[in-house]
């Protein structure tokens, strides 16, 4: 049996959360994962040493290029072999490297609870991905933090970068059931007051929300000079509508109900969501937010290597 | 619009219009539930189709609705006629009835050369023209009269049923069965053709023949109408000719029943005037064996008859034929008629003696009878022969040789006499019984019908007392109010005086079921018991005389006056030949016994045509005699023929004759009236413009089926188009 969504193999440890779910960190993924970092795009600070840009130029930092010296220069960083070599001045210059805080921000709205029917649902794909996230985040001795929400904060763990912090995130996932509405721009605006330093910032969740709070949320987030990621959580059943029956659709966070011949709306229903994804990647981009597509169907090892890949390629970052 | 419909039952189909309508509720019914979180999208889709979707939804219900409409109306064999707006859709197959008249009537000229038959048979072919193989149209005929009555199979195709009516048909004869023409649509061309009958009936409206159909035809029609549809379209075969004047003749008979040869003959015609205008000299012309021997005229009155009679002289024995002709008018057939008979020399009779006498000629039972059938000098008409009653036991085999026979006063016979006899008289020769004082009634009355004979009535015990002569209890002879029969001859006053004559004995008899009574004993205070009874025994005649052939009894015998015309007409009366059997109607073939076993038969027709028939189909008829069965013979034609029976004893020569019914001579029509009421029942049309050539044909009801399957073939296709496009299942 499948431990998460896209996983093809049996975890070595698992926790099962008073909701009865299991969320592990599957050992696959993290194999997969193994050569990936989950690199800051921007420079963050961090009060470990660590793999991300510090804007601070000092000790035990990174040689990164030599310029001439400029009188009124500090000395302390001129280099005296390259004196010896050419007589020449110049002074090194370096990047500190600094410690990431990964904050998993992961939508656990009864619109989260879709599909069900016994198939994973967006909820465990998404628990499974932050489990995911937060094992490769702990392993680059970065610190992980968790934020649970609907339509609010609902469950916070402040970020650690202690190796044994994984587990009560793993059980926080587990213990939760998708329910309540979204409000993802509260949420978003509230938790850029519980982040104290910027660092990366995930966002896990389907965004069935406003725009408008969605697009707030990112911009706030974006002043505060946090590294935004947006994984769009969609269930394979909501991306192409393969109903084919005479159906009563239910909503998950409302009352609403339609009966309607499924068929018969396909076509529109598509054109909807395309143009309701688009908007959604406009806002992400405004708000510089790294947006990526998580289809439930796809096994999440090949999803998050893909993914993680292409944003390393993209930062320039070797592995 | 006239619409109607072949099958209406089944227009309750249209009820299952309901069906998707059902299914439809039913479906909204039927349904999955899904929670869905991305409902939003859902909802945009909806409102921007929704009322595009019902339309869509509406428009394919009412397809299928249509498909159940047009479904249910096609299987109820929608028709309309041919001036309806829809005619033009109504291009199915055609199943044509063609009920034709071809009796006798049909005969009377339309024109030079054409008859009534000439003109309906063109009509119908130009009808039947208009039909087409190729769309699976259909016909049936039914001739009437003239002809078989399915000349071609039920259902048969145009084509087919054109190559009938090219063929040599047998000409117009016979009376028009128009009751049986309806029986036979209902009981045989119904259960074989369900679908609409277009019956078209082609006759001249002859008041005789729809006389004769009452008001069965009627009933007849409606009921093979009730499962399928149909529609009758009566065609006046003689509209727009003038009121028929037809003459014709009647009957054409002799006056005696015996003919003899070499002595005189009278033969009458009768002529009937079937028009409503006085005919004066009417030219009656006589034919003896095609050789004309008279010409008479006659006055008709109108619808009057009048009576030609020919007197001749026939030295020539054997068979004969006596045509009357009249002069050609518009109904040939009855204009002549022929009669066929036999002219006989000698007549042979076998006296039986059952007291026979000693030298003395009128001694014995027999004496009187031989000397009244051939007295000295007289002409021999009879050859009386007289054998006692034990002689019938050596000559059994030469009964079939004597033309008659005569039991006088014969007590009993011996079972292989008695045998021969019966033989004898099954065969077809006549018996005349004399009672007397030797006649033992348990033998007549018992033993003789065992073996095979039986007399008219039942003999009783002597009455009267035969030595009263000269006293007053004595009965005499008396003949009844209508006094047909071999005594007619005395039913004139001016001889009734010769029935006076007193019977002092005689043996009450007892007639039996279907026998008759010819004559009476009565005594003085007029009380009557029979005295001669007339019956048959198979083919034969037998008369039964209540008391003795000689003057033991009565002074009959003695009473030359009385004696011999009398044992002259009961002999002829027994001997005269049923004209039925040789003057046979038209269509009908001959049944004939003949003496000897055929070997063959010819038969010449009055064109002269000769058909010959080997090893013909024979039965035995007893005393050395067959019949003669010509069943694959039918006299077509109406005139004289002749019969040469060819046998081991050598050839027989007999006279036949086809005559017509002579009462389709009487053209007047029925009125349109009681048309209908013969035909009430069922809905009916008179036509008559058809037998116009120059008319435009009218192919009769059509059948909207096919175009309505068509549509709903198109109702279908479209319903499954638009179900594909909605991207709609079930």
């Amino acid at each position: 049996m499948a431990d998460s969504p896209g996983s093809s193999a049996r975890p070595a440890a698992e926790r099962r959360g008073a909701s009865g779910r299991r969320v592990v960190p599957d050992p696959r993924v993290a194999e997969r994962l193994a050569h990936l970092t989950l690199t800051a795009s921007r420079a963050v600070e961090g009060f470990l040493a660590g793999r991300h840009r510090s804007p601070h130029r000092g000790v035990s930092v990174e040689f990164v290029e030599r310029r001439p010296y400029v009188q009124g220069d500090d000395l302390r960083h001129l280099d005296w072999k390259a004196f010896a070599r050419n007589d020449r001045l110049s002074l090194k210059r370096y990047e500190e490297e600094t410690n990431l805080e990964c904050t998993l921000v992961v939508d656990a709205s009864a619109s989260m609870a879709f599909p069900q029917d016994g198939r994973p649902t967006k909820y465990d794909y998404a628990a499974s991905v932050a489990a995911a996230i937060s094992q490769l985040v702990l392993r680059e001795r970065d610190g992980a933090a968790l934020a649970l929400f609907d339509q609010v904060l609902d469950r916070v763990l402040p970020a650690s970068t202690a190796p044994g912090h994984l587990e009560p995130i793993l059980l926080a996932l587990a213990e939760r059931a998708p329910e309540g509405t979204t409000d993802l721009g509260a949420v978003l605006g509230r938790l850029v007051q519980r982040i104290p330093r910027p660092g990366v910032v995930v966002v896990v969740s389907d965004l069935f929300g406003p725009i408008e709070g969605l697009a707030a949320g990112l911009g706030q987030l974006r002043a505060r000079r946090h590294d935004v990621i947006v994984l769009h959580v969609l269930h394979e059943d909501e991306l192409r509508f393969p109903f084919d029956r005479l159906t009563r659709f239910e909503g998950l966070e409302d009352d609403t109900r339609l009966l309607v011949d499924p068929l018969s709306l396909r076509e529109g229903y598509l054109a909807s969501l395309e143009a309701w994804r688009a908007e959604v990647r406009r806002a992400c981009s405004s708000a510089a937010a790294d947006y990526h597509l998580l289809d439930t169907s796809a096994p999440l090892d090949v999803a998050l290597s893909v993914w993680l890949g292409a944003r390393m390629a993209r930062l320039g970052v070797r592995a | 619009m006239n619409l109607g419909f072949g099958l209406p039952a089944l227009l309750g189909g249209l009820a299952l219009v309901g069906v998707p309508i059902l299914i439809h509720l039913l479906n909204r019914r039927r349904f999955v539930i899904v929670p869905f979180a991305a409902m939003r999208f859902l909802q945009d889709a909806f409102a921007q189709r929704r009322r595009r979707l019902r339309l869509e939804s509406l428009l394919l219900l009412l397809l299928r609705c249509l498909v159940v409409v047009l479904a249910a109306l096609a299987m109820a064999l929608p028709f309309v006629p041919e001036d309806s707006p829809l005619a033009g859709l109504a291009g199915g197959r055609r199943e044509l009835v063609a009920v034709v008249d071809r009796s006798a009537s049909m005969g009377r000229l339309a024109a030079p050369g054409l008859t009534l038959d000439d003109r309906t048979l063109g009509t119908l072919r130009r009808r039947i023209g208009q039909l087409s193989d190729e769309r699976g149209d259909a016909v049936t005929l039914i001739f009437l009269g003239g002809g078989p009555e399915l000349p071609a199979a039920i259902g048969a195709t145009p084509s087919m049923a054109l190559a009938v009516l090219e063929r040599q048909l047998p000409p117009p004869r016979g009376v028009a069965d128009f009751v049986t023409a309806a029986r036979l649509i209902k009981d045989r061309v119904r259960p074989l053709r369900p679908g609409r009958l277009d019956v078209l009936l082609f006759s001249d409206l002859q008041r005789l023949s729809w006389a004769d159909a009452g008001g069965a035809v009627g009933p007849l029609l409606a009921a093979a109408f009730e499962q399928g549809g149909g529609s009758l379209r009566v065609i006046d075969a003689a509209a727009g000719l003038p009121a028929a004047s037809n003459m014709g003749v009647l009957d054409l008979a002799s006056a005696q029943p015996l003919l003899p040869a070499q002595e005189p003959l009278a033969f009458t015609a009768v002529v009937r005037n079937w028009s409503d205008a006085t005919r004066t000299g009417v030219e009656c012309r006589f034919f003896l064996d095609d050789v004309q021997r008279a010409v008479q005229h006659v006055d008709l009155a109108p619808q009057g008859t009048a009576t030609a009679e020919l007197r001749l002289r026939i030295d020539t024995p054997g068979p004969h034929h006596l045509g009357v002709a009249l002069e050609r008018d518009e109904l040939p057939f009855d204009d002549s008629r022929t009669l066929a008979f036999e002219v006989r020399e000698h007549i042979a009779v076998l006296l039986v003696d059952g007291a026979p006498g000693g030298a003395d000629a009128l001694s014995g039972a027999t004496g009187f009878l031989a000397l009244a059938l051939d007295p000295e000098g007289a002409t021999r008409r009879f050859e009386p022969t007289v054998w006692d009653a034990g002689r019938l036991d050596e000559g059994a085999a030469q009964l079939g040789g004597f033309d008659a026979i005569v039991l006088a006063n014969v007590g009993g016979l011996s079972t292989a006499a008695a045998e021969a006899l019966a033989g004898a008289v099954q065969g077809g020769t006549p018996l005349l019984v004399f009672t007397g004082d030797l006649t033992e009634p348990a033998f007549y009355n018992e033993r003789l019908p065992q073996l095979g004979l039986t007399l008219p009535a039942q003999i009783g015990a002597m009455a009267g007392d035969p030595s009263g002569h000269g006293g007053e209890d004595y009965v005499t002879l008396a003949l009844p109010e209508a006094t047909p029969g071999p005594l007619s001859l005395f039913a004139d006053p001016r001889l009734a005086v010769l029935l006076q004559v007193p019977v002092f004995a005689w043996r009450p008899l007892q007639p039996l079921e279907g026998s008759r009574v010819l004559a009476s004993f009565a005594d003085a205070a007029g009380k009557t018991t029979p005295a001669l009874v007339e019956g048959r025994s198979g083919r034969g005649r037998v008369l039964l005389f209540g008391t003795a052939a000689d003057a033991s009894w009565s002074l009959l015998p003695r009473n030359p006056a009385l004696w011999v015309p009398m044992v002259h007409e009961l002999l002829a009366s027994l001997l005269a030949a049923d004209p039925a059997e040789t003057n046979l109607p038209v269509g009908q073939s001959p049944t004939l016994v003949v003496a000897g076993l055929p070997l063959s038969a010819q038969l010449t027709w009055p064109s002269k045509a000769v058909t010959t028939v080997e090893r013909p189909d024979i039965q035995p008829a007893g005393a050395g005699r067959s019949r003669l069965e010509l069943a694959g013979l039918p006299l077509e034609e109406a005139g004289a023929y002749l019969l040469e029976v060819n046998t081991a004893q050598g050839a027989q020569r007999i006279a036949l004759a086809a005559v017509p019914d002579a009462r389709e001579g009487d053209l007047r029509a029925i009125s349109q009236s009681e048309l209908g009421q013969a035909l009430s029942g069922v809905e009916w049309q008179l036509g008559g413009d058809e037998l116009d050539e120059e008319q435009a044909p009218q192919p009769g009801d059509g059948s909207l089926a096919q175009a309505l399957l068509w549509a709903l073939l198109a109702a279908a296709v479209l319903e499954s188009a638009l179900a594909r496009w909605m991207g709609v299942r079930g």
